[in-house]
């Protein structure tokens, strides 16, 4: 009883901590918490997933609201994104169940893509760069038809921001292949959202910002169907992490005013880096360390 | 001021409302489980299996897989699972009733994005791993 209440507790604090100082270092929870608590945790990777999972989720719905309502994110832009994500994100979700149950070193083997995809986050992290307010000069037919636009008002320039979106027909393959990755490993999977709708859709770094977290609310909610129904959500592991993380996330908004979010980032990388290496050869151990 | 579509707001709302609705509840029956009240599922069990997969965790016990949850509501961990259920439909919720404020090729949008979501939740039924 002891570890149960061990765990209990620093599932919380963990998430409590992460909810304050992944969005200030600009990453998502999930991806912060799912390398992590495979490293360091006896749990198995189905129930870690499946709170992964309902982390992106309560974390994206507790900005949503406020977003939407500024308008820095709409269902308009999101709806065709969805539509794709959605279904690869089922798909990625089921296979992620099946690989660690019907394989015998199946655990193993997502242990061992989470590390490998872990270093790829990193990388997307520290090469993509973000345009602030990048500049549309040609718009797609789809988004010319669907009328992908929209504003908001920006306190620092004082003024109402107008945006247009566009490349909907690049992005949605894209976002195909960000719902599987997502719904595999248990991730919102805001680092590879936020470059596309920046850089590739056109949409200002903070509407990018924002409406990937739209996107990873509707996305998560689909995927984290098959983790609840296959009895991957244990209260042990769900409550504490998502008090926590709805907790952290309050104070992170707070906070985020007064502090060098550098330093964070480069802190948080470096914790992200660590937990690569370990997932890796965790998974590399498991595979072929002869047990 | 921005100008916000309607049906952005109106999910907006819904969102809100049903989120802190989804929190209020896992904390209540949280409280309740773990100072030990009405537990389907004892701690004892879970230390004893976490490090197994889905399918040897369950092999016996079966009372909360499959949405069976929903049948067991005495039980404080199956309302907590119930307000996992809550969280996780809320962004349905906020869709659905967002279409009615859409227009025409966003409505048609919409509903094929509930559409999916619906069988979001239930694929897990038909479709065994």
């Amino acid at each position: 009883m002891v570890l149960y209440f061990f765990w209990t507790v620093f599932l919380f604090l963990f998430t409590f901590v992460i909810g304050i100082i992944a969005p200030l270092a600009g990453v998502g929870g999930g991806v912060v918490f799912v390398p992590l608590i495979t490293a360091f945790s006896p749990f198995n990777i189905d129930y870690i997933r499946g709170v992964g999972i309902l982390v992106a989720l309560t974390s994206a719905l507790s900005s949503v609201p406020t977003t939407v309502n500024r308008g820095l994110a709409s269902l308009k832009v999101v709806t065709p994104l969805a539509i794709v994500a959605n279904i690869t994100a089922i798909l990625g979700s089921s296979f992620g169940i099946m690989v660690s149950n019907v394989f015998p070193k199946g655990k193993y083997y997502i242990i061992l893509a989470l590390g490998v995809l872990l270093f790829i986050v990193l990388a997307v992290i520290a090469l993509s760069r973000r345009v602030e307010f990048p500049e549309v000069k040609k718009i797609d037919l789809i988004s010319k038809k669907l009328d992908l636009r929209g504003s908001w008002y920006e306190p620092s320039l004082d003024e109402v921001v107008e945006y247009r979106s566009t490349n909907l027909h690049i992005a949605l393959p894209l976002f195909g292949i960000i719902g599987f990755i997502a719904g595999m490993f248990g991730l919102g999977a805001g680092w590879a959202s936020v470059p596309i709708l920046n850089l590739v859709m056109g949409l200002p770094i903070r509407v990018a910002v924002s409406t990937s977290m739209l996107l990873i609310s509707i996305n998560a909610s689909a995927a984290a169907w098959v983790y609840i129904s296959r009895g991957a959500v244990l209260s042990i592991l769900v409550v504490p992490s998502i008090l926590g993380m709805t907790l952290g996330s309050r104070i992170s908004a707070i906070l985020v005013l007064r502090v060098r979010p550098r330093t964070i980032r480069m802190a948080v990388i470096g914790i992200m880096f660590i937990a690569a290496i370990l997932n890796v050869y965790k998974g590399f151990i498991g595979l072929y360390g002869g047990g | 001021m921005a100008k916000v579509e309607e049906m952005d707001s109106l999910f907006a709302r819904i969102v809100k409302l049903s989120y802190y609705a989804g929190l209020v509840l896992m904390f209540i029956s949280a409280v309740l489980y773990f100072i030990g009240i009405n537990q389907s599922l004892s701690p004892h069990i879970i230390i004893e299996r976490w490090g197994e997969s889905t399918t040897i965790f369950w092999k016996d016990i079966d009372n909360l897989l499959n949405y069976k949850y929903l049948k067991n509501l005495q039980y404080s961990d199956s309302v907590i699972l119930l307000a996992v259920t809550l969280i996780t439909l809320t962004p349905l919720a906020g869709i659905i009733l967002a279409i009615s404020r859409a227009k025409l090729v966003y409505k048609i949008l919409l509903l094929i994005l509930v559409l999916e979501l619906i069988i979001a939740v239930l694929q897990p039924l038909y479709f065994k791993i």
